[in-house]
């Protein structure tokens, strides 16, 4: 299918917080209750429409464990965006967040938008992080945040879809140079015939052609 | 069940000689009355209250049942002997009829009229109960077929004499082949008379005193109902025809299923014979001697398709070894101390080797339902998994472990599973990756890139273009031994032989499943590539995975340069 552009999107966060089931909640809107890990990195794909643009989100969901972090960080270059999450009913989870954000600020590029979510908001009974703690963290460090529940789908959605929109605007800004590769942000096929980085024409807003 | 036996009425119109005019004698069996058992609304009462403390068997053990081969149902001795005597009281069993108790049934039959088109149309009879509605079903039938068809039947005299149970047979054998040979004769349109039919056959089971048109032979067979014109002799002897090429047919199709069945049993019998043959070979031969014929070319051809199940076990512990002398104490001493000390344990970063121990066990071959919470060997891979952290704190746990232990808790005694697992991670790949040792790592993965070149030149090349680096996919494979990735025979079969090759085999299972999926691979961008091979498809068997594996060869270049020596080169090259 065609694009206009395509955004890295990198899964963050420890293990067991729902990396994947988010993702698979975003690309087959489906939720698994027999759970699997992630040992490596496992990949999903998605075309939305901002703007009355498609955009494909290319996204990379990661090994949570922190024997794998160096592994991780090979991961940033080339993101748009991350998503940083964390389960709210672990405050653990939570609690490591500044060590994934110093990570992900440290080895990825500096406009790269940050989603901060907080994940399994079905599980209120057993909520161990308040809604308003996760929004001051976001607040201190300048992130977007989001409660999301990847089992009832709730805010799966918008958490992926508001991270491409923040980086549409960038790019709108010209705060982002889609000439540059390592920037995770890539012009359609149409525009970029050997897929390799190209001259910027114009705004880079007619729509992709030919086939990813 | 008892009285539907009973109760479904049959009509099998006018035998074959009898001049058509003369029509259906209708008749009529109560089966009310005729019932010697006590009867409810509900159903057959039997005198339960004559037993002293009744248990079911002896109330079964009093019911006077008989087993009807035809209709593989169980009949009331009483009810059986009323009908075989009705049937002989009319005098034909063929023309027999039985309606629930309605003494309208002959003037409503006889009232029944065609419009113009040959429609039936009923007359508006207030008497119509739900019995009744079946019989303009049936007369429905009747009528909607074309011009050949009739409700009259044809019964086979032999057939009925060489029926152990004739009266049965002319009773039941009816209603079941009415059905095939209506779709079989497909004469008729599917009106809506005989959707209601086809529902009512279905239902038929649940419903009481239901009545309704059956036939014994394909309805092609039939003779016309009496008000119609007969069949002309031709057509009589082209129905005759037809219906021989369908029974034909159906005896061909029956003997090619015989053939396939037996086909694939005697395919199983000699996969099983050769089964058997292996464990022999394996037991007498082999394992007595393990030392010395392990590496000879009889035993590598031997383990190349795979060890019998029974002696894994013992093969797997063989080939992995036990190099760092454990024990099963020491075993028991790591389960012991990990009690106090794992599930306390942090890492640098604060996070609990307990918490993700207890996660990840629960999401280890998850299908399996095994070491799930709640499952059989939930706790035995958690105490597993920690008496490892115990042993090698050093390393701890690092995530894929729960899957090379689980696969072999699959196999043997949890305290083999243990001196197993930490010799197995003991070998440089397994420890070299699970310390995350990038030297290491990137030395594997670069010789594997040679490898890869070596044998699929073209797939090497997009890859590259696709900016799909090793890493991405192998980690996966390398960290579980393929054990997460492919279906559990499979990598069982895999782990076969890597512990007969050595790491080397990992590489060229890696190198199989590309070479096996090459021509969909070549076709696909980055994120498919990641997506496909960080995602294998569920249905890979063995054969076909082996047969690709088989096709990979592990030495390259001029010199033949083996797997060990350019890994060599890349590590001495790198330290």
């Amino acid at each position: 299918m065609s694009y206009a552009y395509l955004f890295k999107y990198i899964i963050i966060g420890d293990t067991g917080v729902g990396k994947s089931c988010l993702l698979l909640q975003f690309t087959d809107k489906r939720f698994q209750p027999v759970h699997d890990l992630t040992i490596g990195v496992e990949f999903g794909a998605r075309m939305i429409t901002i703007d009355g643009k498609q955009i494909k989100l290319q996204i990379w969901d990661t090994a949570g464990q922190e024997a794998f972090r160096s592994i991780t960080r090979s991961y940033y270059r080339g993101a748009a965006g991350a998503l940083l999450v964390y389960d709210i009913t672990r405050r653990d989870t939570f609690n490591h967040l500044t060590t994934w954000l110093e990570d992900a600020r440290q080895h990825s590029n500096s406009n790269m938008v940050i989603m901060l979510i907080g994940n399994k908001s079905d599980l209120e009974s057993r909520r161990e992080v308040k809604k308003e703690e996760g929004e001051a963290f976001a607040r201190e460090h300048g992130l977007i945040f989001m409660e999301t529940s990847a089992k009832t789908a709730a805010n799966v959605e918008e958490a992926f879809i508001n991270t491409a929109k923040e980086i549409y605007e960038k790019i709108q800004e010209g705060v982002f140079d889609i000439n540059n590769e390592a920037n995770g942000i890539k012009i359609g096929p149409q525009h970029s015939p050997t897929n390799t980085s190209l001259p910027l024409s114009g705004s880079g807003s007619s729509q992709g052609g030919g086939c990813c | 069940m008892l009285a539907d036996a009973v109760n479904a009425g049959v009509d099998f119109g006018c035998n074959k000689n009898e001049p058509k005019q003369n029509g259906c004698d209708v008749s009529k069996v109560d089966i009310q009355s005729s019932c010697k058992v006590p009867k409810t609304k509900n159903g057959i009462v039997f005198p339960i209250n004559e037993l002293v403390n009744p248990t079911i068997d002896a109330v079964l053990n009093q019911v006077p049942l008989i087993y009807d081969p035809i209709t593989k149902q169980l009949l009331l001795q009483s009810e059986f002997d009323e009908l075989r005597l009705n049937s002989e009281r009319n005098g034909c069993t063929k023309n027999l009829v039985l309606i629930d108790d309605h003494p309208k049934e002959k003037e409503f039959i006889h009232e029944r009229k065609l419009d113009e088109n040959g429609t039936q149309i009923v007359s508006n009879n207030d008497n119509l109960d739900v019995n009744n509605k079946d019989v303009v079903e049936k007369t429905q039938i009747d009528v909607d077929a074309p011009q050949n068809e009739t409700s009259s039947n044809v019964f086979d005299d032999s057939d009925i004499e060489s029926s152990p149970l004739p009266f049965l047979s002319s009773v039941y054998k009816p209603k079941k082949s009415s059905l095939s040979a209506t779709f079989a004769s497909a004469s008729y349109s599917l009106s809506s008379s005989l959707h209601n039919v086809l529902n009512r056959l279905k239902k038929k089971n649940g419903i009481n005193n239901e009545t309704f048109a059956t036939s014994t032979t394909a309805l092609i067979l039939e003779n016309r109902p009496p008000h119609l014109p007969a069949k002309s002799i031709d057509e009589e002897v082209k129905h005759k025809h037809e219906y021989e090429e369908m029974v034909k047919e159906a005896k061909r199709k029956e003997a090619k299923d015989a053939k396939t069945l037996r086909k694939i049993t005697n395919k199983r019998k000699k996969e099983e014979d050769r089964v058997i043959e292996l464990i022999k070979v394996w037991q007498k031969d082999l394992l007595p001697n393990w030392s010395q014929v392990k590496n000879t070319k009889k035993v590598h051809d031997i383990w190349w398709v795979g060890i019998p199940p029974s002696i894994r076990e013992k093969v797997w512990k063989l080939a992995i070894g036990n190099d760092l002398n454990l024990t099963h104490e020491l075993y028991e001493i790591c389960v012991s101390r990990s009690r106090e000390k794992v599930w306390t344990f942090l890492t640098s970063e604060g996070e609990s080797v307990a918490d993700v121990i207890k996660l990840d066990v629960s999401r280890t071959f998850p299908h399996l339902g095994l070491f799930q919470e709640n499952g059989p060997y939930h706790e035995t891979l958690s105490q597993l998994l920690g008496a490892y952290v115990c042993y090698r704190p050093d390393i701890s746990y690092v995530q894929g472990m729960s899957f090379l232990a689980g696969m072999l808790l699959l196999n043997m005694e949890v305290s083999d599973a243990f001196i197993c697992l930490a010799n197995l991670l003991n070998n440089q790949i397994l420890m070299s990756f699970y310390r995350v040792d990038p030297t290491f790592m990137n030395a594997y993965y670069s010789t594997y890139q040679v490898f890869f070149r070596e044998n699929l030149p073209l797939l090497y090349k997009h890859f590259a273009d696709q900016q799909l680096t090793p890493d991405l996919y192998l980690m996966d494979w390398v960290y579980s031994l393929f054990s997460r990735s492919l279906p559990l025979d499979v990598s069982t079969h895999v782990w076969d032989l890597i512990l007969r090759d050595g790491e080397e085999f990992i590489f060229r299972v890696a190198l199989g499943i590309l070479d096996m999926y090459k021509d969909i691979l070549i076709k696909f961008d980055f994120i498919n590539l990641a997506q496909y091979l960080t995602k294998l498809p569920d249905e890979i068997d063995s054969q076909s995975l082996f047969t690709s594996v088989a096709a990979i060869k592990m030495v390259v270049g001029n010199e033949k340069l083996t797997f060990n020596q350019v890994l060599s080169s890349f590590i001495n090259s790198k330290v």
